[in-house]
C-alpha cells in the first residue's frame, strides 16, 4: 500500500482530482443539512454523473460526497433539531441545547471537528489495517451483532434520565413501530390491520422528523412567540480552543473506536455507532450529569462516531465486496459499473486505485474543516431569520425531506401524526430520544435475535458457550445498566459508614 | 378520585398496549413455532411495553404530576395545518399546499403583516420548487394544471 502512495498522488492531485475532491464535499455537506435528503439519495444523485469519469475520480466524488453527507447531518440537527440523516439524531440531544442557549456556532464547532477527527482516523486505520479488520469483522455472526445491539440499547436507559420507566416504555414503543409491516423473515405483514400502506412499515425518518422537528415547532407555538425574535442566534461555526479540549480527547478517541469498529460490521451502520458511542460516553463522562443539556461531549461523542464509521464502512465493501448498508451497496454498484470488481483480490490487482481511494479519502476529511465553515458562513444570515418565518421554514423543508425518502405520500402523513403524537406525549413527560434508539436499532436486534435463535434451535442460553464476543459484549451491556445503581448504592454506603 | 391528564395518557399506553398484544392472538400466519414465528419478537416486546407502562401507571397516580398548561388553540391549528398540508401535497402539489400551510403557519406565529406573510409563503415553495425540481431534477409533486410547480 505505501509504495503505491506517489503513484495514487499523481493520481488524486490532477484537476479533475481536485474539483471533484472540492465539490464533492461541498455538496455532500449541502444535501446532507437538507433533512431527508440523507447519505444514501446524496449519493445515488451523484452518481449518474460519476459514469463519464475515470475510475478513481468516480469513487472519490461518491466518497466525498458519503463523508461530506455524514457530517452535513449535524448542521441541521444542532440549528434546527431536525437530523439531516438518522445518523445525527444523537446529535441532537446535546446539539440542539446548545443552540437553544445561544452556542449553536460552537456546538457546530465541536461537531466539525469531532467529525474531522472521526473521519481522519477512519481513513489512516483504512489505509493501514483494512484486510485485519475485514478479517476480524467475520468473526460477527447474528449473536455477536446481537449482543453488539443489546449493548446500544442500553443507552436508551442513559438518555432517560430523572424518567427511566418512561424512557424504557418509548425504547418499546419505537422497537414495536419498526416491527410494523413485513416481517423480516418470513414476508408475513404484521400490525397491518388490512392496511396495505402500512407493508412498507413506518419510515425511520419520517417518525424522527416528525418527533423531533415537528413536535418542538408545536412546542414552539404553543409558548409566546416574539414575532420580531430569532429562532437561533447562529453567526457561524466557531472552533473550540485548545484548552477546551482538555478532558475530552479521551471520550473523543473512544467514540471514534467505537465508530470504526462498527463501521466494518456489515449491516449495523453510522446510527448504531453513533447511538452506542453516546451512550458509552454519558456513562464514562467526568460531565455526564450535563448530558442532553448541551454537554459538548454528547456532541463529540455522536459526531466523531458517525464519521469514524464512513471510514470503516469502507473495509467490507472494499475488502470483501460487501456492502455495510445502502451507501456502500451504490458505491459497490459504482465500482463495478466502473469495471472494478470489490473482493479479496482488489487490493493486490489494484493497488494505486486502493492507495488513491484512500488518500482522497483522507483529503475530503481534512476539507470538511474549512468547507464546514464556510458553508455555515454563507447559510449563518438564513439562520438568523425570526421565529415564525423559521417555523414555517422548518416544517416545509421537514416534508420536502419526508417525501424524497421514498417518494411516498404516506410518509408525510406519518410524520405529521408523529409530530403531533410527539408533542402530546413530549408534553407528558415522556423523552423521544428512547423512542427513536427502539426505532433504529430495533430492526437489527430482532433479525439478529431470530437468526441466532435458529441457529441455536430456540435456546438463548447456547448463545453464549463458543461466542466468547457475544458473551464479552452482553457482560459489558449489563454492567452498563447495573453501574449507576451501583455507583449510587456503593456512595449511599459509604455516606452511611461515615457517619 | 379522578385521574390526572399524565396518568390517563399513561393508561393509554397501556390499554394500547394490552390491545396491540390480543392483536396477535389469532393471526393467520404459517405455524412455524418458535423465532420463526412473525409475533415472536412483537409479543417480547409488547410484554416488556406492558409490564412498562403498568410501572409508569402506578408512578403517575403516586406522584400526581401536573402536565405544564399551555394554550393549545395555536398547537390546534397548526396540528391540523400538518395534517391538511400531508394529505393536499399530492393533489394539489408542493407549491399550492406550501402556500398555503406556510400562510397560516405564519398567521399562528404571528406574522400578520401581508406584505412580509405573502413574500415568504410565496417565495419559500417557490425557491424549493426551483431547487429541487429545476436544478437538482428530484420533482417534488406538482400541481394537477401545470408541471412547473
Amino acid at each position: 500500500m505505501l509504495d503505491s502512495l506517489p503513484q495514487a498522488l499523481q493520481l488524486i492531485l490532477t484537476f479533475e482530482g481536485v474539483l471533484v475532491l472540492l465539490f464533492g464535499t461541498a455538496l455532500g455537506i449541502v444535501l446532507g443539512a437538507l433533512p431527508g435528503i440523507g447519505s444514501t439519495v446524496a449519493v445515488a444523485m451523484v452518481l449518474p454523473f460519476t459514469l463519464s469519469m475515470s475510475q478513481a475520480p468516480a469513487v472519490l466524488m461518491l466518497l466525498a460526497v458519503y463523508a461530506g453527507s455524514v457530517y452535513g447531518g449535524s448542521v441541521s440537527a444542532i440549528l434546527i433539531n431536525t437530523p439531516g440523516t438518522p445518523q445525527s439524531a444523537a446529535t441532537c440531544f446535546d446539539g440542539y441545547p446548545m443552540a437553544q442557549r445561544g452556542e449553536a456556532g460552537k456546538a457546530l464547532g465541536w461537531a466539525t471537528v469531532a467529525s474531522v477527527f472521526g473521519g481522519l482516523v477512519s481513513a489512516i486505520v483504512l489505509i493501514f489495517a483494512a484486510p485485519q479488520l475485514a478479517a476480524f469483522a467475520l468473526n460477527f455472526g447474528p449473536i455477536e451483532i446481537f449482543a453488539l445491539i443489546l449493548l446500544g440499547m442500553t443507552c436508551i436507559v442513559s438518555v432517560s434520565e430523572g424518567t427511566v420507566a418512561k424512557g424504557l416504555l418509548m425504547g418499546m414503543v419505537g422497537i414495536f413501530l419498526s416491527c410494523v409491516g413485513g416481517d423480516p423473515i418470513t414476508g408475513e405483514a404484521r400490525f397491518t390491520f388490512g392496511e396495505y400502506k402500512l407493508i412498507a412499515g413506518f419510515n425511520l425518518l419520517a417518525v424522527v422528523i416528525g418527533v423531533f422537528a415537528l413536535s418542538e415547532v408545536l412546542i414552539r407555538a404553543s409558548q409566546h412567540l416574539d414575532p420580531a425574535a430569532q429562532m437561533v442566534d447562529f453567526r457561524g461555526l466557531v472552533l473550540p480552543r485548545l484548552s477546551e479540549w482538555r478532558g475530552r480527547l479521551g471520550g473523543l478517541a473512544k467514540s471514534v473506536g467505537i465508530g470504526v469498529g462498527i463501521g466494518v460490521l456489515p449491516g449495523t451502520g453510522a446510527a448504531t455507532a453513533a447511538f452506542i458511542s453516546y451512550a458509552e460516553a454519558k456513562r464514562s463522562s467526568p460531565r455526564r450529569e450535563q448530558f442532553g443539556k448541551g454537554e459538548p461531549d454528547g456532541v463529540i461523542a455522536s459526531e466523531s462516531a458517525n464519521n469514524a464509521v464512513t471510514g470503516g464502512a469502507l473495509v467490507p465493501t472494499l475488502a470483501l465486496g460487501i456492502p455495510g448498508d445502502a451507501v456502500t451497496a451504490v458505491m459497490l454498484a459504482t465500482l463495478t459499473l466502473h469495471g472494478i470488481t470489490p473482493g479479496v483480490r482488489l487490493m493486490q490487482d489494484n493497488p494505486v486505485l486502493i492507495a488513491a481511494i484512500f488518500v482522497g479519502f483522507l483529503i475530503i476529511n481534512t476539507l470538511l474543516l474549512p468547507l464546514g465553515a464556510l458553508v455555515s458562513r454563507l447559510s449563518a444570515p438564513l439562520m438568523r431569520m425570526r421565529e415564525g418565518f423559521m417555523l414555517a421554514t422548518i416544517t416545509v423543508l421537514c416534508m420536502v425531506g419526508v417525501y424524497f425518502v421514498n417518494g411516498n405520500p404516506f410518509d408525510l402523513l406519518v410524520a405529521a401524526l408523529a409530530g403531533i403524537v410527539g408533542f402530546g406525549l413530549r408534553r407528558q413527560g415522556y423523552p423521544m430520544a428512547p423512542l427513536v434508539i427502539g426505532m433504529v436499532l430495533g430492526p437489527t436486534l430482532e433479525i439478529n435475535l431470530r437468526q441466532g435463535l435458529i441457529l441455536t434451535d430456540g435456546s438463548f442460553l447456547a448463545f453464549f458457550p463458543g461466542h466468547p464476543i457475544a458473551g464479552a459484549l452482553m457482560t459489558v451491556a449489563l454492567l452498563a445498566l447495573i453501574w449507576r445503581p451501583m455507583r449510587q448504592g456503593w456512595a449511599r454506603w459509604r455516606g452511611r459508614t461515615a457517619q | 378520585m379522578p385521574l390526572g391528564e399524565r396518568a390517563l395518557v399513561s393508561l393509554g399506553l397501556l390499554l394500547l398496549g394490552v390491545a396491540l398484544m390480543a392483536s396477535t392472538v389469532g393471526g393467520k400466519f404459517a405455524d412455524l413455532g418458535g423465532a420463526f414465528s412473525p409475533h415472536f419478537f412483537p409479543r417480547v416486546v409488547l410484554v416488556l411495553w406492558i409490564a412498562l407502562a403498568a410501572l409508569d401507571l402506578f408512578l403517575e397516580v403516586r406522584q400526581r404530576t401536573a402536565a405544564t398548561a399551555r394554550p393549545l388553540a395555536r398547537v390546534a391549528v397548526l396540528g391540523m395545518g400538518f395534517v391538511v398540508y400531508a394529505l393536499v401535497m399530492m393533489p394539489l402539489g408542493f407549491f399550492l399546499a406550501s402556500l398555503g400551510f406556510c400562510a397560516v403557519c405564519l398567521w399562528v406565529a404571528d406574522v400578520r403583516q401581508p406584505l412580509p406573510l405573502l413574500a415568504m409563503a410565496i417565495g419559500l415553495p417557490a425557491a424549493l420548487v426551483f431547487l429541487f425540481n429545476h436544478v437538482l431534477t428530484l420533482p417534488l409533486p406538482t400541481a394537477p394544471f401545470t408541471h412547473l410547480f
